[in-house]
This record gives structure tokens, sequence and C-alpha cells, in this order.
């Protein structure tokens, strides 16, 4: 099972390799700081997300678990780069950029995303074989990449009041669904290049990813106090449909049916992520760790 | 993924009290017409099962962290 001990040897990866980076030492605080949010590697969380997903899918997989520690800090590295960018093209809340400024955010990105394929290049130095090292750069790469699609659409939709529920979804398929497909399939590789077995465990992170995002979507619809997706009329599935029969305000987003419907297609989303669980396990992976963090989701 | 077909039949089911009711109590029979595919039908079905009681959705914990839109 995963436990304290892989996520704290995941963080002592991502402190080393922040401190190694001999980079000035006011920058690397900035680096620190999107790390320190809530559900990343240096906060108190117990499972930060995105090594959880790629050392669930390594055990799995059957990968030597000292790997997935590194590729699980490389993935969590270039996310939160991701995410850094995400904040500031959606103008969305962030400590950084409160503190520093967008353009240091800008520059803190930057180095996260070329700090997690540092990490990842340095496998080789450790004993992976390079064409292992150079598939996983390449899938994280074309991850982040697709992704970048994905944002494009979303943001080139924000002012669009007609866009369809098949392109909200079809967005957050491209967007969080993209990536964990990517980090399943990096934790996959560190067991089998076996191309129909890392073809299960991508589709099933594009699946895992897509539900925690309509997840996250109908709790940001559902609960307007903390969140400001109804606020700012986010082109989520829930406001979506919901703009169809009701002026956005709570009360008629709920009695709409657009948190229900949202609810459906979670489920539907759920449901391919099981199924796909059980084809793993039936050829002998272990998924444990797995089917337990989709549990928590919706 | 039918998407149309779902909104479809949760629009009827938050507007026709008819169609809800006998989505309710039989929703084989009320979703018919639909042609879901299995997941598809499983989800709404338990949709059907969940307005059955009350309209509260049984949703599991959401965490953040993910790149979220």
């Amino acid at each position: 099972m995963l436990n304290a001990a892989s996520f704290a040897a995941v963080r002592r990866t991502v402190e080393g390799a922040v401190e190694r980076a001999a980079l000035p030492a006011s920058f690397r605080e900035l680096l620190r700081i999107p790390l320190q949010q809530h559900g990343k590697i240096l906060t108190d969380d117990e499972r930060p997300l995105w090594p959880a997903v790629v050392l669930a899918a390594c055990r799995s997989a059957g990968g030597e678990s000292a790997f997935g520690v590194t590729v699980a800090a490389a993935t969590e590295l270039f996310m939160t780069g991701l995410d850094v960018l995400d904040e500031v093209e959606d103008g969305d809340s962030s400590a950084l950029v409160e503190l520093a400024g967008p353009a240091q955010a800008l520059n803190v990105s930057t180095a996260l995303l070329l700090l997690g394929q540092q990490i990842l290049l340095g496998l080789v130095a450790d004993g992976l074989p390079p064409t292992r090292v150079a598939l996983l750069a390449q899938t994280l790469t074309a991850a982040g990449l697709a992704a970048t699609g994905g944002q494009h659409r979303d943001l080139a939709n924000e002012s669009d009041q007609t866009v369809s529920t098949d392109e909200a979804l079809s967005i957050a398929r491209s967007k969080a669904g993209t990536l964990v497909a990517g980090a399943c399939r990096m934790g996959a590789l560190l067991g089998t290049t076996d191309t129909d077995t890392l073809a299960l465990y991508e589709t099933l992170g594009g699946h895992h990813g897509t539900a925690a995002q309509l997840a996250n979507d109908l709790h940001g619809a559902e609960n307007t106090a903390n969140k400001t997706d109804v606020e700012r009329q986010k082109g989520t599935l829930p406001l979506l449909y919901a703009r169809a029969v009701a002026t956005g305000e709570p009360a008629t987003i709920a009695a709409s049916g657009a948190l229900h419907f949202t609810w459906v297609i979670l489920e539907i989303e759920r449901q391919r992520c099981v199924q796909l669980l059980d084809t793993l396990a039936a050829r002998g992976h272990l998924v444990a760790d797995l089917r337990d963090l989709l549990g928590k989701v919706g | 993924m039918n998407l149309q077909a779902i909104e479809t039949i949760v629009r009827r089911l938050f507007s026709d009290v008819e169609f809800r009711a006998s989505a309710i109590s039989d929703p084989a029979t009320a979703l018919a017409e639909y042609r879901l595919a299995a997941d598809e039908q499983r989800a709404v079905t338990k949709l059907c099962v969940q307005l059955a009681g009350g309209n509260r959705l049984a949703a599991g914990e959401v965490q953040g962290g993910w790149w979220w839109g």
C-alpha cells in the first residue's frame, strides 16, 4: 500500500532537487511556495495526488519503488509548474502571484517544468535504461503539450455563452484527463513496456482525471461560499447545463438538475475506471492502490 | 458518450413529474426510448434510485490539487 514513507521519500527528492538547482536562494524560496499549497508534496497532506497516481501505477505494474519515487517527484514538479501557469492564465487566486507578481510566477513555473524534466533524465545515472527514460520524458512532455491544447480551448471559450456541454466535457478530458493519463502511464512504464498494457493504464488515467475534474466542477457549482466558478460564470459542465434553464443563482442551479447531470457523467467515467481496473487485476496487476484513489473521487 | 440523450433525460426528470415518477418506479422501461449504452444506462438508473430517496446526491470526497480548469 502507499504509505507515509513513500511520500516522505518523494518529498526528500523534491526538496533535494530544489536545493541542488544552483538557483538564487530567494528564487528557491519562490519555487517552494506552489509546492506548499493544498494537495502538494511540501504540505502535511497525507497523499499528494500526482505522486499518489504515479506510485500506485508503478506498484500496480510491478515497477521498482525507488524509481517510482523519482518519477513521482518529477511529475509533481512538472504538474505544479502547469498549475502555476493555469493560475496566471485564468486569473485565479494564487499565493505565489500575490506575493511575487505574475512575472515571477511565470519564471517559477518555467523552473518547475524544467526541474521535473531534469530529475527524470537523471534516472539514466541511477541505472534505468536510457530507452525507458526517453519513454518517460516523452510521456510527460506529450501529456503537458496535449493539456495546453485543452487549455487553449478553455481560454478561447471563456466569454462564449454558447459553449455546449459536449465541448465542456471534451475540454475536461483534454486537460485533467490527459494529465492523469500521462502520470498513470509513467508509473506503469516502470513495470512494463507492453503497448497494450500501457494503453490500459493511460486510458484508466484519462477516465480518472476526467472524473476528478467533474467532481471538482460539481463542488464548484454546489458550494458557492468558497468557490468562484458561479461568480465567474466558468464554462464547467454543471454551469453550462444550468445556464440553459436558470439564472445562474445557486438555488436554481441545483433545481435545474445541473448537479445531477454532472454526477451521471462522473459516474460513467468512474464505472469505466472500474472496468479497466478489473481488466488489469485479471492480468495480475496489483490495482488496490489505484482502486483506493478512485474511491476518493465523486 | 451520448451526452445529449443524458442531458435530455435529466432535464425531463427535473421538469416532467410523470416521467420522473415512472423513471423512479421502472427505470428500464422509462429509459428504453433513449437507447443508452450499458454504462450510461447503469449511471442514469443509479440516479433514479437516488432520486427515489430525495434529491440529495451521494457524492464522495472531492480532492483538490489537480490541474483544475
